[in-house]
């Protein structure tokens, strides 16, 4: 059933997309709205998808237009990176997305591994979607510690979800 | 991994980059794949971790063996069926099946939305199953995958390491077998052999290539054999590949570009090369009697029997096919009207919707092979630079003893070689340019003169130049620099630029990718000459040169 080949197709690069949205946009909320709107045209336009080629690179193109409209409806009022980088990102995007789907299964597991002020801030930033200067306020130091703290937990995650992808054990992260 | 660019793409996705910062980060990824390929896993990464703390999405099922992919093509299955059957089940209740993040029209307003992140679909009933579906891990319904994962990749198949040292020259393709032992054993292993035959060779490749086969996408190494109904993607850059076929056929795989399905004369549809994008350069020996080799795209087909061709597909939705015919002779069908024309040499026609089908004389066709020609068409640049006009033009920069180099940018006069005729607006110049080194301040430029001028220098000349690390596009009014791309660049650099100049605007694209484009500030002349040249400063390598070939002036059908 075509419900079936698309859905084949479709969902193991629903993560990769939605990177790549954020990427476009820098906002989830965008990058869900713009999702929404490519499942559904590339669900419309299935029936015209040529299985010869690679549906990724189908995907990423109709992506690609969505995120033109966005720009030119939304991105004057907020700074993001250039129509040429976007296009080298959606090329990368396909190579990436097989790390990007193990990647999210691994995210949750590896949360474990923060402690202390670092799961502190990675929950407010991304639970209760706090601005950083309200972070900052409330874990009493200044924006760039937060910064900071920010960019080591982070690289504390992917540290714990690359040693998974490559089946080490994570114990000592 | 460093604190600067991992702070850069934070900054970025917090939302707290500055438009500096911004610009930055922009270079940083137009020029670092590893940056590329670290942003995006980090910007999924931050849109998972949004779901899973503001207690949004469910648990994914992690895998339990350490051999990824197996695990994860299982628990994808599992995933993969709930999603399946919410879709089925939508389906006969008559709305869209739309696999989406959410219903179509959900998106509520920002204000009185709570945080959002990404809506699984609903989930069936434990007791809910679809025939014909993989078999499920068992899941539970507090654990299901979200989101669901890949089916597992089909291995990329190469010839037998033997194979791949013989180039095939007129030989007939030979079977490969695919391998059931493939090199990840986390993969999933093939139950049974089964036998292809290989369609072509890939001779070389610059840049990125890929191997597309039912949907996977492998990179190509040179040596590797394309098997029938597999094809070929070459990456953005200056990515280029060369892929050898039997019966005399040769392609040269533009920039950019994909070769969808490839198959061979013994299939049942014949010889088909399928261009879904981009371009290739064909070279066509004469082909068994009744057995044309067919290029198709999404607007023609173009049956060729012994040629030189140049088959471009542009990246936009229709699909518009250029076919520019070198030699020979090939008929050009254009799939939704189904007329034909034959184009001959020195002639281009266009299958595109709202274009009318015709084969167009080129103005200008020029291989630079034929000395008397030559010396008639081109005039040399007075006091420049040594130039060769016989096989090609080129232009040898190497610092020259006692010449004058201008005070202001220590430059020598350029040397090259200008068009005696000029050719009026519109049209499209195509050449072939390769500059030898990188180094600082040794360019290429191909220069557009109004007819009316009496001075090869004036302020209304139009130019396109690219020198060690950058291209822009002018004249002595405005400037437009393109995007950093050089790290890429392999040397020497071997490109083909096409330049369309119309009473509006001068367009750029190299490799058959745009890279510049600016309006007319003042009027623009109804003609033009076109001048090849190149400039050097005397600190330059000796042996640096640039080199013009293969170009041709066409009237812009608009």
């Amino acid at each position: 059933m075509d419900h079936r080949r698309f859905l084949k197709k479709f969902i193991p690069l629903q993560a990769t997309l939605r990177g790549y949205l954020l990427a476009a946009t820098r906002d989830i909320h965008e990058a869900d709205d713009l999702l929404q709107e490519i499942s559904s045209t590339l669900w419309e336009k299935f029936d015209k998808y040529d299985e010869a080629r690679p549906f990724f690179s189908w995907a990423v193109g109709i992506a690609h237009l969505e995120v033109a409209k966005w720009r030119q409806r939304r991105a004057r009022s907020r700074e993001v990176i250039s129509e040429t980088t976007l296009d080298l990102l959606a090329q990368t995007a396909a190579q990436v997305a097989p790390d990007v789907e193990a990647q999210s299964l691994y995210v949750e597991g590896c949360l474990e591994w923060l402690k202390g002020v670092a799961r502190q801030v990675v929950e407010m930033r991304y639970g209760q979607q706090l601005p950083i200067l309200k972070i900052a306020e409330a874990v009493s130091k200044n924006v760039a510690a937060v910064e900071m703290i920010l960019v080591r937990a982070r690289r504390v995650l992917q540290e714990c979800i690359d040693r998974k992808l490559n089946g080490l054990n994570v114990e000592g992260v | 991994m460093s604190d600067s660019r991992d702070l850069l793409i934070g900054r970025y996705l917090d939302g707290t980059a500055t438009p500096e910062e911004v610009r930055s980060l922009d270079l940083v990824l137009q020029n670092d794949p590893e940056a590329r390929r670290v942003f995006l896993l980090a910007a999924a990464r931050d849109a998972r971790l949004g779901d899973l703390l503001s207690g949004t999405a469910q648990q994914p099922a992690a895998p339990r063996s350490r051999f990824l992919r197996a695990a994860v093509g299982t628990v994808a299955a599992a995933g993969i069926l709930i999603v399946l059957t919410v879709a089925l089940v939508a389906s006969l209740s008559g709305s869209p099946p739309v696999p989406g993040i959410r219903e179509r029209g959900a998106a509520s307003s920002r204000l009185d939305e709570p945080p959002r992140g990404p809506k699984v679909p609903p989930a069936a009933s434990p007791g809910e199953r679809t025939s014909g579906l993989e078999e499920p891990r068992q899941v539970s319904a507090e654990k299901q995958p979200s989101p669901p994962v890949a089916v597992p990749n089909v291995p990329p198949v190469h010839p037998p390491p033997s194979d791949r040292e013989r180039v095939p020259d007129a030989q007939p393709p030979p079977a490969v077998t695919r391998p059931d032992a493939v090199e990840d054993p986390a993969r999933p292993k093939a139950p049974t052999k089964e036998t292809a035959v290989a369609a072509a060779f890939l001779v070389d490749v610059k840049g990125e290539a890929f191997s597309l086969r039912e949907g996977a996408r492998s990179p190509a190494k040179p040596g590797q054999w394309v098997l029938s109904g597999e094809g070929l993607e070459t990456g953005d850059g200056l990515s280029t590949a060369v892929l050898k076929f039997s019966e005399g056929v040769r392609l040269e795989v533009g920039t950019g570009t994909i070769v969808g399905r490839m198959s061979n004369p013994t299939d049942k549809e014949g010889r088909r090369i399928e261009l879904t994008r981009g371009s290739v350069l064909a070279t066509v020996e004469k082909q068994p009697v009744g057995s044309p080799l067919v290029f198709a795209t999404l607007q023609g087909e173009a049956a060729v029997t012994g040629t030189v061709l140049r088959l471009t597909v542009d990246p936009d939705k229709t699909g518009a096919t250029r076919l520019e015919v070198y030699e020979g002779r090939v008929r050009l069908k254009h799939l939704t009207s189904g007329k034909t024309v034959d184009v001959t040499g020195g002639h281009t026609a266009v299958a595109a919707p709202g274009v009318e089908l015709a084969a167009r004389k080129a103005f200008f066709v020029e291989d630079f092979e034929n000395k008397r020609a030559v010396a008639a068409r081109w005039a040399p640049i007075p006091d420049g630079l040594p130039t060769t006009v016989t096989g090609h033009v080129e232009i040898d920069l190497s610092p020259r003893d006692g010449a004058r180099y201008d005070r202001r940018y220590a430059l020598h006069l350029p040397g090259g070689a200008v068009t005696r005729a000029a050719f009026r607006l519109p049209f499209r110049v195509s050449v072939d340019v390769q500059i030898s080194h990188r180094v600082y301040q040794a360019c290429g430029t191909v220069a557009f003169v109004p007819a009316a001028s009496k001075e090869l220098y004036t302020e209304e000349t139009l130019w396109v130049n690219s020198d060690s690390d950058g291209r822009t596009l002018g004249s002595s009014e405005f400037n437009r620099l393109a995007p950093a791309e050089a790290s890429g660049w392999d040397w020497p650099r071997r490109e083909r630029w096409t330049v369309e100049l119309d009473a509006q605007e001068l367009t750029w694209w190299v490799n058959e990718k745009r890279v510049l484009v600016a309006r007319h500030r003042t009027r623009a002349a109804e003609s033009y000459h076109i001048r090849l040249e190149a400039a050097a400063t005397r600190g330059v390598p000796k042996g640096t040169s640039v080199r013009f070939d293969n170009m041709r002036v066409e009237p812009l059908g608009r």
